[in-house]
């Protein structure tokens, strides 16, 4: 059962009964019939013995056999093999229902036996028998006496005879008389001298045996009953024959005398009857014991037999039982492909069938399920890579505004983990980030107002500028409590807006170029014109006065087409041609340029010799440095200690491979309600300046794949920092590339 | 007392014997001394016949430990009791023949001379070393049944003696 394994005994081999069943059949006919052959029925009787050593070989088998079967039940109760205990208490009961009832009929059966063969025997019977065997002695004894009495006097007779004829002619009438059915006289010395017979066959009378001539010798009489081979009874009478004859030896007379067949059939009878009864009463123990025997031979023959059929039913019962719960255990740990073997059409075989039905439907459901967590696993990784390359932040709500799952765009969007905000309220988003504030507000608001589907525009405030989402959110429809809640989707506008701000001042820039440079010229012209015409003709003042409204005339048409020129630069693609370069040379280039700058009392280079080549139009950076230089240098005008600093340092965290310059000076810093918008064109502080510098700046920065942002240092002093991109050369393209071109400030 | 004389030494022994072939046929003799055990004695009186059976073997003897064995003969005797005359029986049942005893005793020394002669073959007759076993016993299986069972058990009723041999002449 083995089991288990575990020591674990094939059930299926000690199930096969072929071998065990022949033998018991052989045994148990063996044993049936030790009873007829102890009675001595027919041949069985010369088999007695046969029996009685087959039927000990098979105890001695059976005993084995059983042996062997309990010690392995034992043996798989104790290594706990399943279906063990419940085999091993069924072959219990089923023993004790054998064994009990065998033994009582065992030991009534000896005891009935005992007695029964004792009742054979009674005194009385046994003195009748005795008595009759008596009665029949004594009527032999007469007989006997009378038969002697009439041999004694034909021994007188013979005596008197001398003549061999005359003794020959007297036995011969003597044994007529007598009825002998032989005589015979001998002498002594054992010749036979004159015989007799009735057998005409025989030719030598029976002679004497030695105790009989012995007997004569002494001059007394021998008779003795004689058994004859083929039956019945004869006397064997033998006298002396002394002569009166002096010198006659003494001879001896024998006369064979047949019982009458009546009587010797009496006698036979009696004889028999008591030979029987004492014969039987010599074997009464014998007789007992083999019963015993016998019986015992066929109770333990039949115990065992019972004992292994007990066994082998108990375990052809066990079996599916044992099957079925290893079945039901293979089920519980998850194999449902688990079928077991049907045995048998009865109730057994119709649970066997159910199980099996039940395991096939269970493997049926379970593959269905599978295939449906496959499918939904399929389909949440899909929404998941949606998601996750959607260009919109996604946020799900539970229904009580517990922040249940999001998407990593949301995360970029919103620029914080939001992983440490799950299944906490949105609320905690506002009170951690108080620039998210605006947004965990209105979707609280939402939610609280239960609102099915909703939009608005935030706009979140970060030390980097303003940052525009619009805000979408729905009520998801509520089919379970745990699926119930909210979707919202917000998009950063911001560079949209951005975007739709400088397309609109491109376009204003082109209808400036367009609609106010064209006439300059003329007004220019007619200004000169009438200077050159007029000017001539006035003196005093008025000419003073016409030539200064003239000259007026012609700086302010300068200053608009230089302030057109600048709009139509803005409004124009950038041409740029980025390669690789050095950026810590290109910073020194730049900044020995403006060393004679007398606004920047110090120069400050932080650059980090680690920074790779960056990828950058030179022409263009040094635009872009330029004017922040030259903003710089306003800003620290009057300042006597102004710095200015940049800073290169590889970017720590970012994805893409970036390398930072700070450019920091120590002036006031950005008004901070210009900070938002500080890269717009027309924002300046200054009070000459087309406000187009640092969002040209910006322009360059973000075609070139860079970054630009401003800020405020918390030491003081205005911060832009410039993220550009790493060139994958190892080498640079032309290391005094754009070093020599002009620079620029608007 | 009528068992005294035969229970004195309860075996079956064989003190000696002869045996020739003249004319093609053997003739064998053997001296034994028979005893019964009073447990066989007392059955015997009790009705129970005892076969005392003489076998009688005609070997070969050849280089090798082992004989060949040409013929066999079996000659069982019944010893009885006969109550009505209270006399010992024995009967032969070659020679059809019984004969009356007063005691045990004096029907087993009517035992005691065994002699025989049976015809052989003309070919066994004429070969060389031949030999003559003999061995006297009880014959169990004429016992009654009970008795069989017995005698597997108790040794008494497993009477008999050696195998005894000697050259023919």
């Amino acid at each position: 059962m083995a089991r288990m394994a575990r020591p674990i005994v094939n059930f299926r081999r000690a199930l096969r009964p072929g071998p065990a069943i022949g033998l018991s059949i052989i045994f148990l006919a063996a044993s049936l019939l030790l009873t007829p052959a102890v009675e001595n029925v027919g041949f069985l009787g010369d088999f007695y013995g046969g029996l009685v050593a087959l039927n000990v070989i098979g105890i001695v088998i059976m005993t084995t056999l059983t042996a062997i079967n309990i010690y392995q039940l034992i043996h798989q109760f104790r290594a706990q093999v399943l279906g063990a205990r419940l085999a091993l208490r069924f072959v219990v009961i089923f023993a004790l229902l054998a064994i009990i009832p065998l033994s009582l009929v065992y030991y009534f059966s000896v005891y009935s036996l005992s007695r029964g063969v004792d009742s054979w025997f009674d005194v009385r019977i046994e003195q009748a028998l005795d008595d009759a065997l008596l009665l029949g002695q004594t009527s032999l004894e007469a007989t006997k006496t009378d038969v002697i009495l009439r041999l004694h006097r034909d021994a007188t007779q013979v005596s008197q005879t001398t003549s061999p004829f005359g003794i020959i002619k007297l036995l011969e009438e003597l044994r007529g008389e007598g009825d002998f059915s032989e005589m015979s006289l001998h002498s002594l010395s054992g010749r036979v001298i004159a015989s007799s017979s009735g057998d005409v066959i025989s030719l030598t009378p029976s002679a004497p045996d030695d105790t009989v001539f012995a007997r004569i010798r002494q001059r007394k009489t021998y008779a003795q009953v004689e058994p004859l081979f083929d039956g019945g009874l004869q006397l064997r009478i033998a006298v002396p024959v002394i002569s009166d004859r002096m010198g006659d030896p003494v001879r001896l007379l024998q006369g064979l005398y047949p019982l009458p067949l009546r009587y010797s059939r009496l006698g036979e009878s009696v004889q028999s009857a008591s030979d029987e009864y004492n014969r039987l009463k010599f074997l009464r123990q014998p007789l007992k014991l083999n019963f015993v025997i016998t019986l015992t031979l066929v109770t333990l023959m039949t115990t065992l037999i019972a004992l292994w059929l007990a066994i082998y039913s108990t375990r052809r019962l066990v079996a599916p039982l044992r099957e079925l719960a290893e079945g039901t255990r293979a089920v519980a740990s998850g194999d449902y492909l688990k079928q077991l073997p049907v045995h048998s059409a009865d109730e057994l075989g119709v649970l066997v069938k159910s199980f099996n039905q039940m395991t096939n439907q269970i493997r049926l459901a379970q593959e269905a399920t599978a295939n449906s967590q496959q499918q939904t696993e399929a389909q949440r990784t899909y929404l998941e890579t949606v998601l996750t390359h959607l260009s919109s932040g996604v946020l799900s709500l539970a229904i009580d505004g517990t922040l249940r799952t999001h998407n990593t765009i949301a995360e970029s969007i919103l620029a914080v983990d939001l992983s440490a905000f799950e299944q906490r309220p949105i609320t905690t988003l506002g009170d951690t980030y108080s620039q998210l504030t605006p947004l965990s507000s209105a979707i609280t608001r939402h939610t609280q107002h239960n609102d099915q589907d909703w939009q608005d525009q935030i706009v979140l405030a970060s030390p980097y500028g303003h940052q525009t989402l619009i805000c979408r959110g729905t009520r998801l429809p509520e089919t379970t409590d745990t699926l119930s809640g909210y979707v919202i989707v917000f998009d950063d506008v911001t560079a949209l807006i951005r975007a739709q701000r400088d397309a609109a001042w491109g376009e204003v820039a082109r209808r400036l170029a367009h609609e106010i440079k064209n006439p300059l010229t003329p007004i220019q012209l007619s200004a000169e014109r009438i200077r050159a015409r007029y000017l001539k003709h006035l003196t005093g003042d008025d000419q003073a006065t016409l030539d200064r409204a003239i000259r007026t005339i012609i700086a302010q048409v300068d200053l608009m087409k230089s302030l057109v020129n600048a709009f139509s630069h803005y409004a124009q693609p950038m041409q740029l041609k980025p390669v690789t370069t050095e950026l810590n040379r290109l910073l020194q280039d730049i900044i020995e340029l403006h060393r004679q700058n007398k606004k920047i009392n110090t120069f400050e280079l932080d650059l980090d010799d680690t920074v790779p080549l960056v990828r950058i139009d030179p022409a263009g950076i040094r635009q872009v440095l330029n004017n922040l230089v030259i903003n710089a240098a306003d800003a620290m005008a009057g300042i006597p200690s102004g710095r200015l600093t940049l800073r290169t340092h590889q970017a720590n965290g970012s994805k893409d491979r970036s390398v930072t310059l700070e450019v920091r000076d120590t002036g006031p810093g950005f008004p901070r309600e210009l900070l938002g918008r500080i890269f717009d064109p027309y924002v300046t502080t200054k009070t000459r300046g087309t406000g187009l510098g640092l969002a040209i700046a910006r322009r360059i920065i973000e075609e070139q794949g860079g970054s630009i942002q401003a800020e405020n240092h918390p030491a003081g002093g205005a911060l832009v920092i410039i993220q550009l991109p790493v060139s994958l050369d190892t080498k640079p393209t032309s290391p005094s590339d754009g070093i020599t071109n002009a620079a620029s400030s608007h | 007392m009528l068992l005294a004389s035969a229970t004195t030494t309860a075996d079956f022994k064989i003190l000696g014997g002869g045996a020739q072939i003249t004319n093609q046929h053997l003739s064998s003799h053997a001296k034994l001394d028979l005893s019964l055990d009073p447990r066989s004695a007392t059955a015997v009186v009790n009705g129970i016949p005892i076969t005392i059976c003489i076998d009688l073997e005609l070997v070969q003897n050849k280089l090798w430990p082992w004989s060949i064995t040409f013929l066999e003969w079996r000659y069982p005797v019944k010893l009885g009791y006969h109550p009505l005359s209270r006399r010992f029986t024995v009967t032969d049942q070659r020679k059809k023949s019984t004969a009356v005893f007063h005691t045990l005793g004096e029907a087993l020394r009517q035992l005691d001379r065994f002699s025989v002669i049976e015809a052989l073959p003309a070919a066994i007759a004429k070969k060389k070393n031949l030999a003559v076993r003999i061995r006297v016993r009880i014959d169990k299986e004429s016992l009654p049944t009970p008795l069989q069972f017995m005698s597997v058990l108790v040794p008494s009723w497993n009477q008999q003696s050696q195998w005894h041999e000697w050259p023919v002449q």
